[in-house]
């Protein structure tokens, strides 16, 4: 038990200071790189005076790497090249934007996939096997900036029943209820297309997942036992198949990054993905790195999560010994 | 009755024109060696059979056809009328429940039971076959070969079953688990007066505990009688060729 959790631990913070190596190294190589920059007479003399101060450029490297660390530990995250803010108080806002996003579009993509998978292998060869097979394959196939394009097109432009752009209206409605609306209204679309895009892989996934366990004795013999249809299905047979459902929840993780980024910068919303890209663009690099390092952390947290689910799942896990024959 | 498998190549007739009594609070046996068609035979005894396999025939259980019941009607009839002991139990239990807890549901869904009565029901079921709280609260994976045996036991007695249908319950435990878990369910059957069909391919375990006996060859019954009878005389070059098998290994065996 303890090995498992000291393990994924360890795991966890050898992924955060691969993160930050990965920061700190390469925005050292990139062109237009924090060391040229200092050369780069068009920089004002206060930039190249910041950019010495975060990276602490007249030290020996292993010295650089370790405040690098310390700041990012500390949430010291530097002052935007852009903005002249700090780049912490700027990301600090769009951090709840990031995770309502992501988190809502992971959170119903794997319950309707779920769900369309487990109907799927109640009965195989029947219509709705057939349409999950289908939809589910059609749903992952498609390159998501297309489909996000084509949505707001469509729902946004020719009919508009959502908005364009933004996270909020502007100016912000009245009252906290009209608000809250006010900001569904705005991820509506967003999730709706993550949720189209990201159903398919969990529904087939799932329904192969839930064909092979429906074929194993223990669920004939639960038949035996005259227990309802229904109670075979989620009790005995998703319970016994979830442990495996969860490793496809670290496996999605990863598209969290890319996610962020192609969906905030459709829907322009005010999120940790847009300032990655918008920071890049505009060379920024203390914002860049630090708006990776968020999602970065936002990826290891959900990571930790979904192992901690895994374990609980999975008794043979949960009592750290392995299951014998 | 009849039953045949239906494969994409061709179709399997396992069982054929079976007509087979099992008298009710008596041990029955079914001997015969391997793929003879006596898993198929329980399996449609309990309409347990794959999709699209054509079952044939009548199976009556006190005057009702079960071949002829509707869907619901033989989920009822399912473990309370009628329970199932596998091959091996290893995988009859469900590896991410404890055993607790699976008994403890079929009371729940299948007697009506509050929780509290069906956990102490439980206890209850699991000290008949030496087991305890202990072994309740872990998972299958925990208990070894022979306690998980005797858990399934007491899970298959747990609706007091008329009839205990035990396919080579003890085919995957060594010799003295066999003894110990075979002694289980005998006591068991003759304590609560439940009729018992016993699948075996162990000519001489059969002998030992049962009132009846039938051998089984390639999906037909082609022998029956009490099991001294079918010892002393085997009519059927089959059992004749069960019996020398045995002979070669047991020997000293009554
Ligand atoms: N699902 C199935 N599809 C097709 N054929 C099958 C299926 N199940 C069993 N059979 C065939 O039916 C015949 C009888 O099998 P069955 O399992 O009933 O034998 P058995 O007497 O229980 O054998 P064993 O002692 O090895 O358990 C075999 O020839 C087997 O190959
Ligand atoms: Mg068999």
């Amino acid at each position: 038990m303890w090995s498992y959790w000291s393990r994924r631990a360890l795991g966890a913070v050898a992924v955060l200071l691969l993160v930050i190596a990965a920061n700190f190294f390469l925005f050292r190589v990139m062109p237009g790189d924090a060391v040229s920059t200092i050369v780069d007479p068009r920089f004002s003399p206060e930039a190249k005076e910041r950019l010495r101060e975060l990276f602490g450029l007249d030290l020996p490297l292993y010295r650089q790497f370790l405040i690098y660390v310390r700041r990012m530990l500390t949430f010291d995250l530097g002052i935007s090249f852009l903005s002249q803010r700090p780049v912490w108080e700027e990301l600090k806002s769009r951090i709840p934007n990031t995770v309502a996003l992501l988190g809502s579009a992971l959170f119903l993509s794997s319950a309707l996939g779920i769900w369309l998978g487990v109907k799927a292998a109640r009965r195989r060869g029947g219509l709705t096997e057939k349409l999950v097979l289908v939809s589910g394959s059609v749903s992952f196939s498609f390159p998501s900036f297309f489909v996000q394009l084509v949505l707001l097109l469509f729902f946004a432009y020719t009919f508009p029943v959502f908005p364009l752009r933004g996270s909020v209206s502007i100016p912000l409605p009245e009252g906290a209820f009209a608000r809250a609306l006010d900001y569904l209204w705005h991820l509506l679309l967003p999730v709706g297309s993550l949720v189209l895009l990201g159903f398919g892989s969990w529904a087939i996934y799932v329904r192969n997942l839930m064909v092979k366990t429906l074929g194993e004795d223990f669920i004939l013999l639960a038949r035996a036992r005259g227990l309802p249809e229904g109670r075979i299905l989620w009790n005995h047979a998703f319970r016994s198949a979830l442990p495996p459902v969860l490793t496809i929840f670290l496996l999605a993780l990863p598209g969290i990054v890319s996610g962020a980024v192609i969906t905030e910068t459709v829907f322009s919303l005010h999120g940790v993905g847009k300032y990655l890209l918008d920071s890049i663009m505009g060379h920024d690099y203390p914002a860049a790195g630090a708006a990776f390092y968020i999602l970065g952390l936002l990826t290891i947290v959900s990571n930790l999560a979904a192992d901690a689910a895994y374990a609980l799942a999975d008794p043979r896990i949960r009592v750290g010994r392995r299951a014998q024959r | 009755m009849s039953i045949t498998y239906r494969t994409p190549a061709r179709n399997v007739p396992a069982v054929r024109d079976v007509s087979l009594e099992i008298p009710a609070g008596r041990i029955t046996a079914i001997v015969g060696g391997s793929g003879g068609g006596k898993s198929s035979l329980i399996y449609g005894i309990l309409r347990l059979l794959p999709p699209r396999t054509e079952l044939s025939g009548s199976i009556f259980y006190d005057g009702t056809d079960l071949v002829s019941t509707d869907e619901e009607w033989m989920r009822e009839f399912r473990w309370k009328r009628a329970a199932l002991i596998t091959q091996g139990a290893m995988n009859s239990l469900t590896p991410v429940l404890t055993v607790g807890y699976q008994i403890s549901e079929v009371l729940q869904v299948r007697l009506g039971l509050s929780r509290r009565e069906a956990e102490k029901r439980t206890l209850e079921l699991l000290a008949m076959t030496n087991l305890t709280q202990i072994h309740a609260r872990k998972f299958p994976h925990e208990l070894s070969g022979g306690e998980k045996q005797r858990a399934v036991i007491s899970m298959a007695v747990s609706c007091f079953p008329g009839l205990l249908i035990a396919d080579e319950p003890t085919s995957a435990l060594d010799m003295i688990t066999q003894a110990e878990v075979v002694t289980t369910l005998v006591g068991m059957v003759r304590d609560q007066g439940m009729g018992l069909l016993l699948v075996t391919h162990d000519l001489p375990l059969a002998n030992s505990v049962c009132d009846d006996l039938a051998v089984m060859y390639e999906g037909r019954i082609v022998e029956t009688g009490t099991p001294s009878k079918i010892l002393r005389s085997p009519s059927h070059e089959h059992t004749r060729k069960l019996l020398s098998a045995f002979s070669f290994k047991g020997g000293a065996r009554p």
